[in-house]
């Protein structure tokens, strides 16, 4: 590996050192508000980070992985019900992500490009549905108000959510210099090529979509201890979906620092915004995701590499029907 | 009916290969048999179905009925990868060069995962193309006649049995047409078996013991080449029957 | 079980066959811009909705029709509608479809929450057509007989205009084969954006009829896109008639269900059958959705 790469890792490596501890003394120096700030910012990393291996590393695309942050909040909160520790529930609402996405990706998987993404749209929807109508469960569309007697201090949330998404960050920028990630990249940009030089295709697909579904699933369960309340509308609701994409696709999609920038940039946006005008933080969020489309393909991360046209996620050859 | 065995000295046999596309006989009851260590032709006019056959017998099309057997295993029905992974190995009439992965990804990626040598391995094949500076250049930012190198050097990285090459030397320059050749009378040399569709007789005449002419989905002849460039079929295949229905 | 008393049946059949003409009319349009150039246009719902708002305004401001208002938004729209593809979809429509996905989400996006701003999130609606009347004794709305009435005439009408005249018979080729088509002379650009106002202009219609029925807020749209989405998969991608079809099958199908079951389970009835199609059989009913 040429020097200069192993140069600039290390000096990335130092500055991502330099801001997990930041992260970590920050509740000494900031107030609660900063911390919940922060916490909301930690939750979104972790978010694009999944969505990052799914759909930026191995270009599946996904229009709708809120569904798996939806399955964990509710994982986690009946778990917290049922009168469960919170870190167990942590743990539930990440394994009941895992373990439905298995069955979820082998079916959505086998779709390509485009309808892939409406697949997990549909997906998205059918979850809200479900929520709303499986009263008996989820208690319908009045959800689920968890007592603070069950719930984990600030402090504990905040460094919950900093663990996961470090974690997060950590395994996408893991498996990017793996073997693993190197299939799944083959995979992106030609799957039927990279089958015939022996990348089993379907495992390397369905492990990634389980682990993206993983990570939100966790921070779903995170989500609900922080707001303490659940309902259908929350818990899949659209405008996370949007943050996920354009996060990852604004920051630079397939890369491991892109979904850190682009989720601390439109967390800083929607903070400025939302209070007041969360109409106006959306609508700009399509402006960017226009913006990315049409401009800016590699996201901003490819402006420090001058390299505009590098798109990885939309490099495959076939994706229209005969 | 009962299939006849495959001979030991076959590494590749095909019976009775029929490939329906909806009413389109692409392949209509191919019988094959590709000896060890040769380099046989297969050659045929456009539509013929030879990229068909090869398809089919790589795994990518699964829709195929008949009999394949590689190596003494009956392979029909398996996946690509796993037929790569037990040595029969192909390449793309059209570069499939992974657009934005380097070329030293592309190499390794096709190597085993137990392989800790994958990245030497890659680069001495490099080496012997005189590409090794092109390691880590992007496979988009190569030539296409590099691309069709790169992805010939692709397949070497498992060391494979078989070699199925659709057209390797399609839209190349003639120097690396020349190292193409060369790799691959090397690679014979060495033990390496090749399935080569090409549409240059003189490469087919050149390298080939055995050729097999494929014409509207069924072998029409079979031999050496000189008989085939004789064979009367052979010729109405190519150029369309004889004057008698030229008029009307 | 009183519910299978004939009448009733019919009841439900023709409230479906109603419904569906409404989901037919706006498929059709989605589903035409797909044929002709392979872009799936998530903004369709909203175009939609714009048509329902629009007829919600001149009602409310200026006292107009909705019906009337057919007459001056379609045309609008349309001319909206090609000159959005000039500007928009144009950029992406060479590239992988998952460019145009993106880009018309993006664009989506930004008119719900346009429409937010301007309108907030209560439900408007345009109760101008009140009551029902009796055919055999069997009672029909009367909002959702017109309401049907006129999306299957336009539906119908874009039907004809793409069999039997010679612009309709250039904007078929070129969704067949836009190559081929150019080459013959057909100016493939002109005819996309000719295709996008002719699909904006069905959406639109199939919003101001919504505006009579339904009640609406801007974010309507992700339901209907999503039963855009079930109908022309199972009618096959690019297929028109397989899309009419396929809308007044979702109508009836909810109908039924919804008497049955329950309403949610009746509106939920487009990701069931989303779903069941896409798990057995990918390549839905005539066309090809999958890989």
């Amino acid at each position: 590996m040429p020097s200069v790469a192993s140069r600039l890792r290390s000096s990335s490596a130092w500055a991502g050192a330099a801001l997990v501890a930041a992260s970590a003394l920050a509740p000494l120096v900031f107030n609660e508000y900063y911390q919940s700030f922060l916490l909301q910012v930690f939750i979104a990393i972790a978010l694009a980070q999944a969505w990052n291996l799914i759909s930026g590393m191995t270009g599946y695309v996904s229009f709708g992985h809120s569904a798996f942050f939806g399955l964990g909040a509710y994982g986690g909160a009946l778990f917290l019900t049922w009168g469960f520790p919170w870190w167990l529930a942590v743990f539930h609402g990440a394994v009941v992500a895992a373990i439905l996405s298995l069955p979820l990706g082998v079916l959505t998987l086998r779709l390509r490009g485009p309808y892939f993404a409406i697949a997990m749209l549909g997906l998205n929807e059918i979850g809200r549905i479900v929520a709303t109508l499986w009263v008996d469960l989820t208690n319908g569309g009045s959800g689920i108000t968890l007592s603070p007697s069950l719930l984990p201090s600030l402090g504990m949330q905040y460094f919950t959510s900093l663990a996961l998404a470090l974690g997060a960050t950590l395994l996408v920028a893991w498996i990017h210099g793996n073997r693993f990630g190197l299939e799944l990249r083959a995979i992106r940009e030609d799957e039927e090529a990279a089958e015939m030089v022996g990348v089993n295709t379907t495992l390397n697909k369905v492990i990634a979509f389980v682990l993206s579904a993983l990570i939100p699933g966790a921070m779903g369960a995170v989500y609900v201890m922080y707001t303490s309340f659940i309902n259908p509308g929350s818990a899949f609701a659209h405008t996370r979906n949007v943050e996920m994409i354009v996060m990852v696709l604004f920051g630079g999609s397939g890369t491991v620092w892109g979904p850190i920038v682009g989720a601390a940039i439109i967390m800083i946006l929607r903070e400025m915004l939302w209070a007041e005008f969360p109409e106006v933080h959306l609508a700009l969020l399509g402006v960017l995701l226009l913006v990315v489309v049409l401009y800016l393909p590699g996201g901003i991360v490819s402006l420090a590499r001058r390299d505009r046209r590098r798109r990885p996620d939309v490099a495959k050859a076939e994706e229209t029907p005969p | 009916m009962t299939i006849p065995a495959c001979d030991p000295d076959h590494i590749l046999c095909v019976w009775g290969l029929r490939r329906d596309f909806g009413g389109v006989q692409a392949l209509r009851g191919v019988d094959l048999h590709v000896a060890r260590g040769t380099v046989t032709g297969l050659i045929g006019p456009n539509g013929s179905g030879k990229t068909t056959l090869f398809q089919v017998i790589s795994g990518i099309d699964r829709g195929a009925t008949g009999t394949i057997t590689f190596d003494g295993e009956s392979i029909l029905g398996w996946r690509p990868s796993q037929i790569y992974h037990r040595g029969l190995a192909r390449t793309f009439q059209l570069s499939r060069v992974f657009p934005e992965l380097t070329v030293l990804e592309n190499l390794v990626v096709a190597g085993s995962r137990k392989d800790r040598s994958a990245d030497e391995r890659a680069l001495g094949l490099l080496e012997h193309v005189h590409l090794r500076d092109y390691a880590d250049v992007l496979g988009k930012n190569l030539s296409y006649g590099q691309q069709k190198l790169v992805e010939f050097l692709r397949v070497l990285m498992s060391d494979p049995a078989l070699i199925l090459l659709d057209e390797p030397a399609a839209g190349v320059n003639p120097t690396l047409r020349a190292t193409l050749w060369d790799m691959v009378r090397h690679l014979n040399g060495l033990g390496t078996t090749f399935l080569i569709i090409e549409h240059n007789m003189e490469v087919i005449a050149d390298l080939c013991s055995d050729v097999y002419v494929l014409s509207e989905g069924e072998i029409i002849a079979r031999g050496d080449f000189a008989a085939i460039r004789n064979d009367e079929r052979v010729v109405e295949a190519y150029f369309g029957k004889a004057r008698r229905q030229v008029a009307t | 079980m009183e519910l299978l008393e004939p009448d009733i049946l019919l009841q439900l059949l023709i409230g479906g066959l109603l419904a569906g003409a409404l989901y037919a009319l706006l498929a059709c349009g989605l589903n035409l811009i797909f044929g002709v150039m392979r872009v799936i246009n998530l903004t369709h719902a909203e175009l939609m909705l714009i048509g329902a708002f629009g007829s919600y305004v001149l009602y409310t401001a200026f006292g107009i029709h909705p019906l009337i208002s057919l007459f001056l938004i379609v045309p609008v729209m349309f001319v909206a509608g090609y000159y959005f593809q000039l500007v928009l979809v144009e950029r992406v429509v060479e590239r992988p479809m998952l460019d145009s996905l993106l880009a018309t989400y993006g664009v989506s996006i930004i008119l719900v929450n346009i429409g937010l701003l301007i309108f907030t999130a209560d439900f408007k609606s345009v109760p101008v057509l009140q009551g029902s009347f009796a055919i055999d004794d069997i009672p029909i709305s009367e909002p959702r007989a017109v309401a049907g009435l006129i999306s299957v005439a336009l539906t119908v009408g874009v039907y004809l205009f793409l069999e039997r005249t010679r612009l309709g018979k250039a904007v078929r080729a070129v969704s067949e084969h836009a190559q081929v088509a150019s080459i013959c002379g057909i100016d493939v650009r002109r005819i996309r954006m000719l295709t996008f106002g002719l699909a904006s202009a069905m959406a639109a219609a199939a919003g101001v009829m919504l505006s009579v029925i339904y009640s609406f807020w801007p974010g309507s749209g992700i339901d209907f896109i999503q039963k855009c989405f079930a109908i022309i998969i199972i009618g096959g991608m690019g297929n028109f008639v397989g899309a009419l079809y396929g809308g007044i099958l979702l109508g009836v199908v909810e109908s039924f269900v919804g008497a049955f079951v329950s309403t949610q389970w009746g509106e939920a009835m487009a990701y069931v059958l989303l779903v069941a199609v896409l798990l057995i059989r990918p390549t839905g009913l005539k066309g090809v959705a999958r890989a």
